[in-house]
């Protein structure tokens, strides 16, 4: 495997890798971004719109599996099924993992944001296949939804946001812990 | 200087995540996928011992609990509806956790088979025992009604915040963060069978 070009241009400064620090910054991000939607403010002004926003995206990926179906007031209406959209189904649990601990490992800021960004995306495309997989289970099979809800679907995602993480640790850490950079 | 001579096992662990990570983030990525079906199947067959095993923890460490507060309230049996904490989502949150510890505890390069093995029980018990902490918090409320009586947590706000507290941190963020912190673990403790490539 190649090794990324930029691992070695990375700020040398930096401090190096300590697990002690990064746990304890992980666990404080970790309260932070959990504590973010407890806030009235941010709830109306970014929660709930985006859970409505996941139930319209659902309900249009429905449609073109051939399900008639629509959004209503946050939920997926289909043939024979009203799933709402909650806090744990937005994929923003999935996000703050994945954020807490990319911000949590240091390293470039430039890098880690570019990471977060292109994470970000990628776990709420994953969410938006996870939500409208459900709706095709609970249409189609719906004795297996909750196995499909709690086991599956949820497992799929916390994987692919610690997956995510370390694919990314190894272009976001500084030259200074890269054990494959000379000086 | 080679930077290769910092990161031995003689030389701290500061730098053992980049050792394993340098190596092979992508294929860790490619067999944690190819893993997950696996783990996901192994786990359908040990998922009701383990659910069972969590209620019988949850309801042994209730017990003393109970006797604790009755002590504090000033006697009389405290009831505690543990029947909403051990089914749907605060059981499935645990559950999940563990299959994710598994899969990303199998991608690691280098971790000798019974070193997985070992994480991965101990982290279904660190996750067993978060579930039944948070479980503390969960359960109707009923025991931090009963020290609001004895004036522990006096205020019915006070005790709406220690619960919500409570529960989010042991029933939420642990069951979360555990995947990562674990196979922080796994890494560091594996990093000495990886010799660095020059």
């Amino acid at each position: 495997m190649s090794r990324a070009p930029d691992a070695i241009t990375a700020n040398a400064a930096s401090r190096p890798f300590s697990a002690g620090r990064f746990c304890l910054r992980f666990l404080a991000l970790l309260a932070v971004a959990f504590a973010a939607p407890l806030i009235a403010p941010l709830r109306h002004a970014v929660i709930e719109p985006w859970n409505r926003a996941l139930s319209v995206a659902t309900a249009a990926m429905l449609r073109l599996l051939g399900f008639e179906s629509h959004a209503l007031a946050g939920s997926v209406i289909g043939p024979g099924i009203a799933l709402e959209v909650i806090d744990a189904c937005n994929g923003l649990d999935a996000i703050a993992v994945f954020g807490a601990a990319l911000v949590a490992l240091g390293g470039s800021v430039r890098r880690r944001m570019m990471s977060l960004l292109i994470g970000a995306v990628t776990l709420l495309l994953l969410n938006l296949v996870r939500l409208t997989g459900l709706s095709y289970v609970a249409i189609q099979h719906p004795t297996w939804l909750a196995q499909a809800h709690y086991y599956v679907g949820q497992s799929i995602m916390i994987l692919a946001s610690v997956l995510l993480w370390i694919v990314s640790i190894r272009w976001v850490l500084p030259a200074g812990v890269n054990p494959r950079s000379r000086s | 200087m080679d930077r290769l001579d910092q990161v031995g096992p003689s030389s701290g662990r500061e730098s053992e995540i980049a050792v394993v990570t340098a190596r092979s983030p992508s294929s860790q990525a490619i067999v944690a996928a190819l893993t997950f079906p696996a783990a996901l199947c192994i786990w359908w067959v040990a998922a009701p011992g383990y659910s069972a095993l969590l209620r019988q923890a949850t309801r042994v460490a209730l017990g003393p609990f109970q006797l604790i507060l009755a002590g504090v309230a000033g006697g009389g049996t405290i009831a505690v509806d543990v029947a909403p904490a051990l089914s749907g989502l605060p059981l499935a949150a645990t559950h999940v956790n563990v299959v994710a510890v598994a899969v990303l505890v199998a991608s690691v390069p280098a971790a000798s088979g019974s070193r997985r093995l070992v994480m991965i029980g101990l982290a279904s018990v660190m996750l067993a025992l978060t579930h039944v902490l948070g479980v503390l918090f969960l359960v109707d409320w009923s025991y931090l009604r009963a020290l609001s009586s004895a004036s522990v947590v006096a205020t019915p706000a006070a005790r709406a915040v220690v619960s919500s507290v409570g529960y989010w941190a042991f029933c939420r963020i642990a069951p979360l963060a555990a995947p990562v912190l674990i196979w922080l673990a796994v890494v560091r403790a594996s990093a000495s069978q990886v010799a660095p490539r020059r």
